[in-house]
């Protein structure tokens, strides 16, 4: 029964800050991530899926505890990954912070980092805290990062250290 | 040069003020940007930008800006640099200066095949090695053999303060300690030339061999012969041996001509160039010219 108020509210949140697009919910098993399902849409494209363990409803935003977000492009081609231990989503802008060992993941390219900020209107994530990048056999260090939209490149800054794993 | 072989088969890793990586199926694409930092502990890479290509049998990559690669025997300089760590090969463009330990070379353009240790180098080349200076437009190299060949040849200079001695033919032939000139082959030192079919320096001994209807010119006169030897001191000509057919023609100091043919002759020049010493003629009437050619 509480399972079952949280994403109703969830649900009704992101609904009523978002004219323009369409949530959807579900509710699916997905390793781990079962509590939570919320599927952000415009029209019957996909834009993101959301999964959390728990959720805190704030005034203009959602707290996300142990969550998931799977990007897709406007074809609804999933474009990647993002967890987090912990997070906000702003219920007006759907722009998400994540924070605790945060991981991005596109295509065979994984980033490790500690705080990440997905610009929904931009379709691009960023962050100034120090990341690990690794993508065919090799591995980068940088300080702050930036993507490109849909998570299509990344450029890594601070002084950057690269090699082969 | 060796240190380009490890440098092209090395496992690089690398640092730069800031990267994009453009991740494409089963290839990255690195554009790197600012003090650009390669190095597998033993060579060191240094540029302002550079992109790298990364993949399973991709590992090939450009370095811009203010390039240099140092290494514990050479070091490498120029403006643009391509490499390739899986076709085993590394090109150099602009303003190219590979410094080595005993040469030095300049170039608009260089080629290095690792694989087997030959490079190629095209454009306006300067090649410096102690004293000898080579200007040319296309030069190749084996550096493990010390063997190549010089093509489109300016001339060649062997140099000391401001004395100079210049050679000149239309293709060299580089052997260890030895060049081989061919075609329309001169040298010119002072008020001495010469000119042949062939002509070969041996470095060490500072000795210039000139062959094929040699001729060589001096200020009172000219020698003939099968082959003419060529000694030099502090880069000037010092001596010159006529060897087998010999016919020297030499001004008397009355301006009369005089034509001494014998086996073998040895002239010894002057700092001015003109003869001061003569051998060869114990056995013919000519020495009666000869002491009056004497200053």
């Amino acid at each position: 029964m509480e399972k079952s108020k949280k994403i109703i509210l969830i649900f009704l949140l992101i609904f009523g800050f978002c004219k323009k697009s369409e949530v959807k919910k579900k509710e699916e098993k997905l390793s781990g991530f079962e509590k939570i399902h919320l599927i952000e849409s415009r029209g019957e494209t996909k834009s993101f899926e959301l999964f959390a363990k728990n959720v805190v409803d704030e005034e203009d935003s959602v707290f996300l505890y142990d969550f998931k977000v799977i990007f897709y492009d406007s074809q609804g081609v999933k474009t990647g990954e993002l967890t987090g231990d912990s997070g906000w989503i702003n219920k007006k802008n759907l722009n998400i912070l994540a924070r605790k060992n945060v991981i991005l993941k596109h295509e065979r390219e994984s980033l490790f980092t500690e705080e990440i900020v997905w610009i929904d209107s931009l379709k691009i994530a960023k962050s100034d805290k120090d990341v690990i990048f690794y993508h065919e056999n090799n591995v980068t260090y940088g300080k702050g990062f930036i993507t490109g939209k849909n998570l299509k490149e990344i450029i890594i800054r601070g002084r950057v250290k690269g090699g082969g794993e | 040069m060796n240190l380009i072989l490890i440098l092209l088969v090395a496992k690089f890793s690398y640092e730069a003020d800031s990267v994009k990586i453009i991740p494409k199926k089963g290839l990255d694409l690195i554009a790197a940007k600012g003090n650009i930092n390669l190095n597998d502990g033993k060579t060191f890479i240094t540029g302002d930008s550079a992109l790298i290509f990364k993949s399973s049998d991709i590992d090939s990559g450009f370095i811009y800006g203010n390039v240099s690669i140092k290494g514990e025997e050479i070091e490498i300089s120029c403006k643009k640099a391509k490499y390739s760590f899986l076709n085993e090969e590394a090109e150099f463009f602009e303003n190219v200066r590979v410094k080595g330990k005993e040469e030095s070379i300049f170039a608009d353009h260089i080629k290095y095949f690792t694989k087997k240790n030959f490079a190629v180098a095209r454009g306006n080349i300067l090649i410096e090695k102690e004293d000898i200076k080579i200007f040319c437009k296309e030069a190749n190299y084996d550096f493990k053999k010390k063997r190549g060949n010089i093509n489109l040849i300016e001339k060649v200079q062997i140099v000391s303060g401001d004395k100079e001695i210049n050679l000149y033919g239309n293709k060299i032939e580089v052997a260890p300690d030895t060049l081989y000139f061919t075609g329309d082959v001169r040298i010119e030192g002072g008020k001495e030339s010469g000119k042949g079919d062939t002509l070969i320096y041996v470095e060490k001994e500072e000795v210039a061999y000139l062959k094929g209807n040699p001729v060589f010119y001096f200020e009172k006169g000219n020698a003939k012969g099968e082959e003419i030897e060529l000694k030099f001191k502090d880069r000037k000509i010092e001596k010159g041996k006529i060897l087998k057919k010999s016919l020297l023609e030499i001004l008397t100091e009355k301006e009369e001509k005089v034509i001494i043919n014998t086996y073998i002759i040895e002239s010894f020049f002057d700092e001015e160039g003109n003869i001061k010493n003569l051998k060869g003629f114990d056995k013919v009437e000519g020495i009666i010219f000869l002491n009056k050619i004497k200053k």
